[in-house]
């Protein structure tokens, strides 16, 4: 026992001498003066990220056609993307969670327009608390699964992509919805129509055209000159910017992105946040489906049909990293408002949609090539 | 002393069946669609039903092959649906082309043979120039592979649709188109034997072969299941990842490109409003039991699993429940599955660290304390 205690004061000792040691190297030692170099390029994309972009391709749209600058064009370029604005705001939230990619949006767009359009039967309101309410049950089923369950996000959302394309297709039995159709035919399939002509056989002889009308008529007024959506768009992004970053759940989640475990440790709860997440981005594409099904005057399946990669590929555009954590709303914005810029630009020069497609991927390809490249060479990124 | 030791033996025993019947799901799943299917659907085992059901399979089967390949290297490639309609449209529209240069009608079965050949190489050699590209952006770019392969399935569906001009593309002539679907022998069942068939079955066993038996595809294992140690011990991982997105290229290429011939025709957006043939590879490919995160797998239960999820939709084809049910079908499958996978590896992660000592005086525990109450 004695000789463990001089033993331990020996330690004690020593590591006092070392201590001392070590402050006295401190000392000597200067700053590290040797200058990292910083590639300029590198830095430009980190820093600019989109924007950066966003400025080359409106250089050279103003080269291509004196029409670019135009109010109108600048507002039609707007008013294109705003649908997909509104969908990758809530994608974002899952992205930033890093849960790759939420594969369920399209869907989720139809089948939320599809119900809108059925409960419009009593008012335009309760049409969009219906199709929310549907957004909310959706986000929170994916939420319980990946959340919980822990399951691979990409491929659950995918599945779950597929059984609402069966539940829609097989209510409707590969038929449409229109606003303004209420003959009794149409009481006969779908979701809750059957229901509602079972519980009031009047649902027929109601006034619906002026309803119908009121519905169709989001997608076209026009408030200020500029259409609802826009507005609509502002809106949810602003909110977005909100919650991602000047609340306790954006922080949450910007924790769960960057280490899940790291997360889990310090006693936030993964399973309420992730759950969020993937709420949000439902009710984000319940939104956007709402007036996609408006602009169409149908309620289909086939709605929102690619919503899910353009988001994807327009929030990678943004600068959000698919490892999660990394990105913000204004990024978003400018990925979603990139993809606009891209095909405006290709169409003032006459390209046709299919070839746009093609050059739209490839510069997908590019600029995350590019950024990943970048990211990489400043010490930011080790993936 | 004994009996523990009894009872331990039973359930290892259990266990070992249970996990015997999940890493072979694929088969029991089969043989039990099967029976349901032969149950509720009147002539489901007849000859009419069987030979077109395997028939149709063909194409998810080639498709599949490389997807699972691919996804035990730990990736994903979503853009084998546009690397199919790619295949098809080059194919046939390559022959067309190359048919006029070698002569056209005038010079008979020669310019159709070599116009044939050609375009089928051209048709192959885009496939696997996709891959490539995929490859190399994923192994040396180090671009998350859901990311490169989104991409190229947007280029991709653009170039077939510039390509097809929007039209479908049929061959001008039609001598060979046929070959392909042609049974050797007309006995019930054995229809089944055509010249795609056989050379579908080829290829699942070459890559089967590939992966489990040779050393490329044990080292291939390897990085999936750990691309680091993998490393370490001297495999070039890099290599290994760029080859499995070559494979899955040339694959669904090469399915395309029979599926094309067979049918004479190519349409630009083959499974864009219908079934997509990713939505059943990647089921199927789950169903038969490869890891999401790579390591495991086996080209042939992909192909059971393809054909259990065929017997599905040709089933309630038969009982009439129509196109829309067989779309639910396959997502509620899909879903059933990745759900059992992730809650079985949920269970496991809990009882991670926990003693099993401790474990076991659980439920005592737990009945102690109700008997309390």
């Amino acid at each position: 026992m004695k000789n463990l205690m001089k033993i331990n004061c020996c330690w004690r000792l020593m590591d006092e001498e070392v201590f001392s040691v070590e402050e006295n190297v401190c000392y000597e030692v200067n700053k590290d003066t040797r200058r990292i170099k910083l590639d300029l390029f590198s830095t430009i994309v980190t820093k600019f990220g989109v924007f950066f972009m966003i400025a080359i391709l409106a250089v050279f749209g103003i080269i291509v056609s004196p029409k670019f600058l135009s109010g109108s064009n600048l507002l039609n370029i707007l008013n294109a993307v705003s649908y997909l604005g509104i969908v990758a705001t809530g994608i974002a939230f899952v992205i930033y969670s890093g849960h790759y990619a939420d594969m369920s949006a399209p869907m989720t767009m139809a089948i939320s327009g599809v119900i809108c359009v059925e409960f419009m039967r009593y008012g335009l309101i309760y049409g969009i608390i219906a199709a929310v309410i549907t957004g909310i049950i959706i986000g929170s089923i994916n939420g319980f699964v990946i959340g919980k369950i822990r399951c691979n996000s990409v491929i659950w959302t995918m599945a779950m992509n597929f059984i609402l394309e069966g539940l829609v297709r097989w209510s409707y039995h590969g038929t449409q919805i229109y606003p303004d159709m209420a003959n009794e035919q149409t009481y006969k399939t779908g979701f809750f129509l059957p229901l509602m002509y079972k519980l009031d056989p009047n649902i027929l002889n109601i006034d619906l055209e002026a309803r119908a009308a009121a519905f169709n008529g989001l997608a076209q007024t026009y408030p200020l000159g500029a259409p609802l959506v826009l507005y609509v768009m502002f809106a949810v992004m602003i909110a977005g910017y909100i919650v991602m970053s000047k609340t306790t759940f954006g922080n949450q989640l910007k924790v769960v992105g960057s280490n899940y475990n790291v997360a889990k440790m310090s006693g936030i709860n993964c399973t309420r946040t992730v759950m969020f997440a993937f709420i949000v981005s439902s009710v984000c594409a319940a939104i956007g489906g709402i007036f996609m099904t408006s602009l169409n005057q149908v309620g289909a399946f086939y709605v929102g049909q690619g919503y899910d990669f353009q988001a994807v590929t327009a929030l990678i555009l943004g600068g959000m990293s698919l490892a999660g954590g990394r990105g913000n709303m204004a990024g978003v914005f400018g990925g979603v408002f990139t993809l606009g810029l891209i095909s405006n630009i290709l169409t003032l020069i006459g390209i046709g949609t299919f070839t746009q497609k093609m050059i739209t991927g490839a510069i997908f390809i590019l600029v995350v090539y590019v950024n990943a490249k970048s990211l990489r060479k400043l010490g930011r990124d080790y993936a | 002393m004994r009996n523990i030791i009894k009872n331990i033996n039973i359930k290892a025993d259990r266990t070992l069946i249970l996990s015997k019947l999940n890493n072979n799901r694929a088969y029991v799943l089969l043989v039990f669609i099967m029976i349901l299917m032969s149950i509720c659907a009147p002539n489901f085992l007849g000859t009419g039903n069987i030979v077109p059901m395997i028939k149709t399979a063909l194409l998810p089967i080639m498709a599949g092959i490389g997807f699972t390949y691919v996804m035990i290297g730990g990736n994903f490639d979503l853009s084998i649906g546009a690397v199919i309609n790619v295949g098809a449209a080059v194919a046939m529209g390559e022959f067309n082309r190359f048919f006029a240069a070698f002569g056209g009608e005038a010079a008979g079965t020669k310019a159709v043979v070599l116009g044939w050949i050609v375009a089928i190489l051209i048709a192959l050699a885009a496939g696997v120039l996709v891959g490539l590209i995929n490859g190399l952006l994923v192994a040396k770019g180090r671009i998350h592979s859901f990311i490169v392969t989104i991409g190229m399935m947007t280029a991709l569906t653009g170039f077939v649709y510039t390509y097809c001009k929007g039209n479908t593309i049929s061959a001008d002539n039609t001598l060979f188109v046929n070959i392909l679907e042609r049974p050797f022998i007309k006995v019930p069942y054995l229809e089944v034997f055509t010249i795609r068939f056989l050379v579908t079955v080829i290829i699942v066993i070459f890559f089967e072969v590939l992966l489990l038996k040779a050393k490329w595809g044990r080292d291939l294992l390897m990085v999936g299941s750990n691309e680091e140690a993998a490393w370490h011990a001297g495999i070039n991982t890099q290599r290994k990842i760029i080859w499995t997105f070559i494979f899955s290229g040339f694959t669904s290429a090469f399915g395309g490109v029979m599926f094309a011939i067979s049918m004479n025709a190519a349409v630009p957006n083959y499974g864009e409003r219908g079934i997509n043939p990713l939505m059943i590879v990647l089921a199927s490919t789950i169903i038969g039991g490869t890891e999401l995160t790579g390591g495991r797998g086996s080209v042939v239960h992909t192909t059971v699993a393809v054909l259990t999820i065929q017997a599905i939709f040709n089933g309630l084809i038969i009982m009439g429940m129509g196109f829309d049910a067989q779309v639910l079908a396959a997502g509620v499958l899909l879903a059933v599955v990745v759900l059992y996978e992730s809650y079985s590896l949920y269970k496991q992660n809990l009882k991670k660290g926990a003693k099993a000592a401790l474990l076991k005086e659980v439920p005592e525990l737990k009945a102690r304390r109700k008997s309390a109450c």
